[in-house]
């Protein structure tokens, strides 16, 4: 709940200098995007998106889609649909929706998934090793997690070491209704045709959404229902993008995420991984 | 009844010809000018063919006037500082009557209008 507290401190006294109009500060110190069009690409090659929960394949990624269209101050981004409330210099205001990341583990065309296309039947769950009965009581079929948009605000803080981005998101649809707070810091370096971005990130999402997503059901186990129990818990991780602008249209990318689990998500039964990668190597195309 | 409206539109047809023969010519027709630097400075060149003599009027922060007299100039450059579009009128010396105009277009310059992108496009959820 501190967590919660700081993020929402942090995001109200944004707010409130939030009164200057819109105008064009895009630099070549963040990534750009023709405003009023449509950018749309198609990168192809291979990758991997890893997938923790127990007896569930890895996703592979063979094509990875971007979509996106801004306006003024409406944007749609990958999944992402948000409002600028303000963007100055130094900062940005957003009103923000996506998608949660969690669902996408159980199910192959979760939302969150349409930008990876692999294999249909990545996610197909395998017969649950019967090796470790004795010490693990084996978990059922598992319950459906329903789909939900999360919604909130979101800002950006621009310095010269770099875009900080503090969110605070809820359940839009009353399935938990969790919250997820995310902070993350990106640098963006880009010279002649080459262009990197580092990025770091913290996710904390509340005992809603680890519970709702992670916890056993009665069904499921009865046993792990009682003896697992959900806390709310801090993700945390690295993303590192790299791309070789070609000629206008064609780039190489490779892009790699790791993340590590909270310890109250490593601990569920459901996973037998307490951390997750996703990378991808290849060529794009953009429209 | 008829025969005053069909007199009028020969009328008209006359005078539109007589108008078009008369054509005051500019160029350039247009000004190009930067988002940062409103102002147009341009040198155009103004064209006709019309055998009288006649004057070229100006509206440019104040009314600017050139009466041409010389029965083989046909044509007059002028350097032009605006902000606005300029219109040009060559009128008869004698009469005043307008004999033709012509316009000096000025427009913005504008660039792609771009704004901070707040998602890799390659992020893998």
């Amino acid at each position: 709940m501190k967590s919660f507290s700081a993020l929402a401190l942090l995001l109200g006294s944004l707010f409130s200098q939030a009164v200057m109009a819109a105008e064009n500060t895009c630099d070549d110190t963040t990534d750009c995007i023709r405003q009023g069009s449509w950018d749309l690409g198609i990168a192809l090659g291979y990758g991997v998106k890893s997938n923790p929960l127990k007896d569930y394949k890895d996703i592979p990624i063979y094509v990875l889609p971007t979509v996106a269209y801004y306006g003024e101050k409406w944007f749609f981004d990958n999944g992402a649909l948000g409002y600028t409330l303000t963007e100055q210099e130094r900062f940005t205001l957003n009103l923000v929706t996506g998608f949660s990341s969690d669902r996408a583990y159980f199910y192959r065309w979760d939302p969150s998934n349409i930008f990876l296309a692999g294999s249909s039947q990545a996610l197909q769950q395998a017969p649950i090793a019967r090796t470790t009965w004795e010490l693990t009581p084996p978990i059922g079929p598992l319950e459906e997690r329903s789909f939900t948009y999360l919604g909130g605000m979101e800002a950006y803080i621009y310095n010269r070491f770099g875009t900080w981005r503090v969110a605070l998101l809820h359940d839009l649809f009353d399935v938990h209704n969790g919250m997820e707070g995310q902070i993350k810091w990106n640098y963006h370096w880009s010279h002649q045709e080459l262009s990197l971005d580092f990025a770091a990130f913290l996710d904390w999402k509340s005992q809603e959404i680890v519970d709702y997503y992670y916890g056993v059901r009665p069904s499921e186990s009865a046993y792990w229902s009682l003896n697992y129990q959900a806390e709310s818990g801090w993700n945390s991780g690295v993303e590192f993008t790299a791309r070789y602008h070609m000629t206008p249209e064609w780039e190489l990318l490779m892009t790699a995420r790791y993340t590590r689990f909270a310890d109250t998500i490593a601990d569920s039964p459901l996973l037998d991984e307490d951390d997750g990668y996703a990378y991808l190597i290849g060529a794009a195309y953009r429209f | 009844m008829l025969l005053p409206l069909i007199a009028l539109i020969g009328q008209s047809v006359a005078k539109a010809a007589e108008i078009k023969e008369e054509a005051l010519t500019l160029s350039p027709s247009l000004c190009l000018v930067s988002p940062d630097s409103s102002r147009c400075d341009i040198q155009v060149t103004l064209s006709w063919s019309t055998p009288q003599p006649v004057c070229i009027e100006l509206e440019l922060d104040e009314l600017h006037r050139w009466c041409i007299t010389e029965p083989t100039q046909k044509s007059l450059a002028l350097n032009i500082s605006t902000e606005s579009d300029v219109h040009f009128v060559m009128r008869d010396p004698t009469t005043n009557q307008q004999l033709a105009e012509a316009v000096l277009r000025v427009k913005p310059l504008s660039e792609p209008q771009t704004r901070r992108r707040f998602r890799n496009p390659w992020s893998i959820f």
